[in-house]
């Protein structure tokens, strides 16, 4: 794990970073899923707009877990299918390590990162969102790996129950929103 | 203004691929063959993957996971099954057999079969429909731009379920005009032909392919398609 810090960019603190001025703008992050290379769905979080909170309370609560199970399921199976067309589409064949990944639909903007290890991280955010390549890579190396894989207490492969880790991430993002 | 146009599918409604340009000058096979020369036993580790030979393990000296064995000791691979040479040998009994080494092995990527081309269609129609359910706020569309850092992928999903699917270098600007004049040749060419048929029938009209050739000199000239003649 320490090597991997040293292969990805190394920002400063965990503001949102000074490089392109678009990355200065706020933005807005719907929701976040880590995956590990098995399919496992590590980590969930999500930040419902005050619209979708309204309809969440007026509608069942009680589906919620196979609701929630079904979703992870359908969005690793989008990551799996998604990054297969991706390689293979690619007219000029360049392969690299850690493959930033991103679509736009008429709503949202789905951004994923792919380790060297395998580990996946997805960010949704809206729509007007630029690269988030530097702000996924901040999450993996200056909040996950610290967190979590240098914690001896998680076990890699189960899912993240570190108040910490889900108290900086969330940290993290709502700073990507302020501005 | 050399930002091409590499590629242009159209996906039926019911997902199947009916049309399908190349750019065949802009593919840069070549750019990125390799040849390397190994002695017994081999570094790379390389497995049979989607029934072609690949490096899974062992990157070194340029040869990535996912490059593709091109040729061994000069021979190429078949084209239609990549797993056999030309002359007939196995690619992976000759580099099991340690009376081939050294061995020399040309690495890089392999190009699209037809087949291949028509999968990642249908795969392409249901990764739009995941897309659009998977949306954390309602009322999405499915995805409309994929960005990699090496293409980008630019989707249209008519009105009808058709969509036309464009990819270009990242830097290609007026893609949407682009989209726009295809669904536009696509109406007056294809749909307005009596010998069009629904049934996924592949679109194989001249004035169609003449009409998209045009479409793509104009761009290549001006960059852009707000002058084009009707």
């Amino acid at each position: 794990p320490m090597s991997h810090q040293s292969n990805l960019v190394s920002s400063g603190p965990m503001s949102a970073p000074t490089g392109t001025g678009s990355q200065l703008a706020p933005v807005t992050v719907h929701n976040v899923y880590i995956f590990d290379k098995n399919g496992t769905c590590l980590y969930f979080c999500e930040w419902p707009s005050q619209q979708q909170q309204q309809q969440q309370q007026q509608q069942q609560q009680q589906k919620e877990a196979s609701e929630h199970e079904d979703r992870t399921r359908l969005m690793y199976g989008l990551i799996y299918s998604i990054r297969t067309l991706a390689a293979k589409l690619c007219p000029v064949g360049e392969i690299k390590d850690a493959t930033y990944l991103a679509y736009v639909t008429s709503q949202y903007k789905f951004h994923l990162l792919d380790v060297p290890t395998g580990l996946k991280i997805v960010l949704n955010t809206d729509k007007s969102a630029g690269s988030m390549r530097h702000q996924l890579e901040t999450i993996y190396s200056k909040i996950y790996v610290p967190y979590v894989v240098l914690n001896p207490e998680c076990n890699l492969g189960d899912p993240v129950s570190s108040r910490l880790f889900a108290d900086s991430l969330t940290e993290y993002l709502l700073t990507l929103q302020a501005k | 203004l050399d930002m091409p146009v590499y590629n242009i599918m159209i996906i039926n409604n019911a997902g199947a691929l009916v049309y399908t340009y190349t750019d065949q000058s802009r593919l840069l096979t070549s750019a990125n063959e390799l040849e390397k020369t190994y002695s017994y036993p081999l570094e790379p580790v390389i497995e049979v993957q989607d029934s072609r030979c690949c490096v899974v393990f062992g990157e070194a000296d340029g040869v990535r996971i996912g490059h593709c064995v091109l040729a061994v000791n000069g021979t190429n691979v078949q084209a239609g099954r990549p797993t056999l040479l030309e002359n007939g040998q196995e690619v992976m009994s000759v580099l099991a057999n340690p009376a081939s080494y050294p061995v020399s092995i040309k690495f890089g990527k392999l190009k699209l079969t037809a087949n291949e081309r028509i999968n990642l269609a249908g795969m392409f129609h249901s990764i739009y429909a995941i897309t659009a359910k998977l949306s954390p706020v309602a009322g999405s569309s499915g995805l409309q731009l994929l960005e990699t850092d090496a293409y980008r992928l630019h989707c249209l999903q008519t009105v009808t379920g058709v969509k036309i699917l464009v990819i270009t270098d990242p830097k290609q600007a007026n893609v949407n005009q682009v989209l726009k004049r295809i669904y536009e040749i696509y109406a007056d060419y294809a749909l307005k032909n009596p010998f069009f048929t629904m049934q996924g029938m592949n679109i194989n009209f001249t004035l169609f392919e003449e009409a998209v050739q045009s479409m793509l000199r104009h761009l290549d000239k001006f960059g852009n398609l707000t002058n084009l003649a009707p």
